[in-house]
C-alpha cells in the first residue's frame, strides 16, 4: 500500500480558509472557504494547482523543511 | 541559542486531516446548531406562552409608516429591544465565526455596520408605499450594498462580518421549520428530476462548447461547467480540486458566476413579473437558473413579494435548488475526480478519490433543513387546522419567519457589500462565451420545464 505523505502535510500546500478567501477576491460574494463542500482542498503554491488534501506527489516536502523559502500555512 | 534544536523541535507537527473537527470548523454545522437552536428557543417560548421571542426579533418591516415621525416613534418605543437584539446577533454570530477562525475584533464593527444597514432596509420595506415603487428588500439591499462597496472606499477588513453563506445557510435551516414535509415528499422527486435534467444538460453544454468550440482546457471547462449548472463557486471549488485545475481556473469561475448571478437577481424577477408567472413557477425557474443559494433566495424572495405570494416562490426555489441541486455536489465532485483519475491522467493519477469524499463535501446545512422540517411536523401534528391558524401560526410560525427574515437581510446586504467589481479578475472572452451559452440554454430550458412541463406542480405551491 502506498504510504507516501499527502498534500495536507506538504509545505507547499495552503488550505486555510483565511488564505483562500484572501487570494480569491470575490469568493465570499456567493460562496465561502468555510463551507463543507470545500472539504480540505487547498492550493499547491509550487505547481499552482487546486488540489484535494488527500493527493500526493513526488515533489512533497514536509512542513518545516527548507526550500523555496515558502512559509507553511495550515492554520484553520 | 535555539539553532541547535532537535529535528523534532525544528519541524512543526504535520497537520492531521480535519475529519470530524469539521463539526466546529465548518459553517454548515454552525448553521445547523444556530438554526435548530433558534427553533428550539422559539418552541420553548411558544409552550410557555411567552412572547419574548416575538419581541426579541422585532423589525420595522411591519410598521407601514407614512411619515418619518411614525417610524422614529417606533424606534423610540422599542429602542431597548433593538439594542438587545443587536447584541444577541452579534454574540451568536461573533462567537461562532470566531471559533471558525475569523477575528472577533474585525467581526464586531463589521457586523454593527451590517445591522444598522439591515434596520434601514427593514424600515424601507415598512414604508406604506414601498410595494408601489417595487422597493423589495432583497433588491434594495443588493443595490445599496453594491453602491457602498463600489463607490465608497470601505476598508477590506470590514468584510469579516459579511458572511453571505453563513447567513443564508442559517436562514435555510430556519426555513425548514416552516416548510411542509408533505411538500418535500410530493414535489421533491419532481424537483430532483427537473434539476437533474437541467444540471446535466447545462454542464455538458458548457463543457463541450468550451472544449470543442472555444478550445478551452477540459479542466477549466469542467470547473465553469459545474459553476453554471450545479451550485456556483462552491461547486467550482469542489470540482477544481477533483480535476486538479489550475489556480487561475477558479478566478475565472468566481468572475463568471458573480457577474451572471447578479444580473439574474435583477432580471429573473422582472421578467417573471412581465410574464405574470405564478410565484411557484417563478420560484422553480429561479431555482434551476440561479447559480448560488444566496443569489437565488434574493431573486425568489423579491419576486414572491412582487407577486404577493413570497411563500410559494421561496418553496419552489428551495425544492429546486436545495433539494434538487445542492445535495448532489459531493457526487458531482466524486464523478469528476474519477473521470480525471481514470481517463484524463491515467499515468499520473495521484490518489483515487474515496467514496467518503461524497460525505465530507455534502452541504451539511441541508441536514439541518430536513431536521427542522421533521421537528416542526412532529410538534404541530396534533393541532387542528383551526388551532394551527389561530395559535401556532401567530405564536410559533411568524416569529420563526421574523428570525429568518433577519438572516436573509444580513445575507442580501452582504452580497452587495462584498462585490467589488474592480477586484474581479478578467475571465477572458472564451470562458465567457462558453459559460454564457450554458446560461442561455439553462434559462430557456428552465423556463420550459418550470412553466410548461411541470407547471402544474409549481403553480399549485402556496395555495
Amino acid at each position: 500500500m502506498d504510504e507516501k505523505p499527502r498534500c495536507l502535510q506538504c509545505k507547499h500546500f495552503r488550505n486555510s480558509p483565511q488564505y483562500l478567501e484572501s487570494i480569491y477576491k470575490g469568493l465570499t460574494v456567493l460562496s465561502s472557504a468555510y463551507a463543507s463542500v470545500r472539504s480540505e482542498d487547498g492550493i499547491c503554491v509550487l505547481k499552482d494547482l487546486i488540489l484535494a488534501a488527500y493527493q500526493r506527489c513526488d515533489l512533497f516536502e514536509p512542513i518545516g523543511g527548507h526550500s523555496l523559502g515558502l512559509e507553511p500555512d495550515h492554520s484553520r | 541559542m535555539a539553532n541547535q534544536a532537535s529535528p523534532a523541535m525544528a519541524a512543526p507537527a504535520a497537520p492531521a486531516p480535519m475529519g470530524w473537527r469539521e463539526l466546529y470548523l465548518k459553517e454548515d454545522w454552525w448553521a445547523i446548531y444556530l438554526g435548530i437552536g433558534l427553533m428550539v428557543m422559539t418552541l420553548v417560548a411558544f409552550w410557555m406562552g411567552s412572547n419574548a421571542v416575538k419581541l426579541l426579533f422585532i423589525n420595522p418591516g411591519g410598521v407601514k409608516w407614512t411619515t418619518l415621525g411614525q417610524l422614529l416613534a417606533h424606534f423610540q418605543q422599542n429602542l431597548n429591544l433593538y439594542l438587545l437584539q443587536c447584541l444577541f446577533w452579534m454574540v451568536v454570530f461573533g462567537v461562532t465565526t470566531s471559533i471558525m477562525g475569523i477575528k472577533l475584533s474585525k467581526f464586531i464593527p463589521s457586523f454593527l455596520f451590517l445591522y444598522v444597514l439591515s434596520i434601514i432596509m427593514f424600515s424601507i420595506s415598512g414604508w406604506a408605499n414601498a410595494a408601489r415603487y417595487n422597493l423589495e428588500p432583497p433588491l434594495v439591499a443588493l443595490i445599496l450594498g453594491l453602491i457602498l462597496a463600489n463607490v465608497v472606499p470601505l476598508p477590506k477588513w470590514l468584510d469579516a462580518g459579511f458572511r453571505v453563506e453563513y447567513f443564508i445557510k442559517t436562514g435555510i435551516v430556519l426555513l425548514g421549520a416552516t416548510f411542509p414535509i408533505t411538500l418535500i415528499v410530493t414535489a421533491g422527486p419532481i424537483a430532483l428530476l427537473q434539476a437533474t435534467i437541467i444540471s446535466v444538460t447545462t454542464c455538458l453544454i458548457i463543457y463541450f462548447v468550451g472544449t470543442r468550440v472555444f478550445g478551452l482546457d477540459k479542466r477549466l471547462a469542467s470547473v465553469i461547467g459545474v459553476g453554471g449548472s450545479v451550485c456556483g463557486v462552491s461547486a467550482s471549488m469542489a470540482i477544481a480540486s477533483s480535476v486538479k485545475a489550475k489556480k487561475e481556473d477558479l478566478y475565472t469561475s468566481v468572475t463568471l458566476v458573480v457577474v451572471w448571478a447578479l444580473v439574474m437577481i435583477i432580471v429573473l424577477p422582472l421578467v417573471s413579473k412581465a410574464l405574470h408567472l405564478a410565484a411557484g413557477i417563478a420560484g422553480a425557474w429561479i431555482g434551476t437558473s440561479e447559480f448560488a443559494d444566496a443569489a437565488g433566495f434574493a431573486a425568489a424572495s423579491a419576486y414572491g413579494k412582487m407577486a404577493g405570494n413570497e411563500n410559494a416562490a421561496i418553496q419552489g426555489f428551495t425544492l429546486m435548488k436545495v433539494i434538487g441541486r445542492d445535495m448532489w455536489i459531493g457526487i458531482w465532485s466524486f464523478v469528476f475526480a474519477m473521470i480525471a483519475c481514470l481517463k484524463w491522467e491515467k499515468e499520473e493519477c495521484g490518489v483515487r478519490p474515496n467514496a467518503m469524499e461524497i460525505w465530507w463535501r455534502f452541504p451539511k446545512f441541508v441536514i439541518g433543513f430536513f431536521l427542522a422540517t421533521l421537528l416542526m411536523t412532529m410538534v404541530t401534528a396534533g393541532y387542528s387546522t383551526a388551532a394551527f391558524n389561530s395559535t401556532v401560526k401567530p405564536n410559533l410560525i411568524m416569529p420563526l419567519v421574523s428570525i429568518r427574515s433577519w438572516t436573509f437581510i444580513f445575507c442580501f446586504l452582504s452580497i452587495g457589500l462584498t462585490t467589488r467589481f474592480r477586484e474581479l479578475k478578467s475571465a477572458g472572452w472564451k470562458p465567457f462565451g462558453a459559460f454564457t451559452t450554458g446560461v442561455a440554454v439553462n434559462v430557456l430550458l428552465g423556463f420550459i420545464l418550470s412553466n410548461y412541463v411541470f407547471g402544474a406542480y409549481w403553480s399549485a405551491l402556496g395555495k
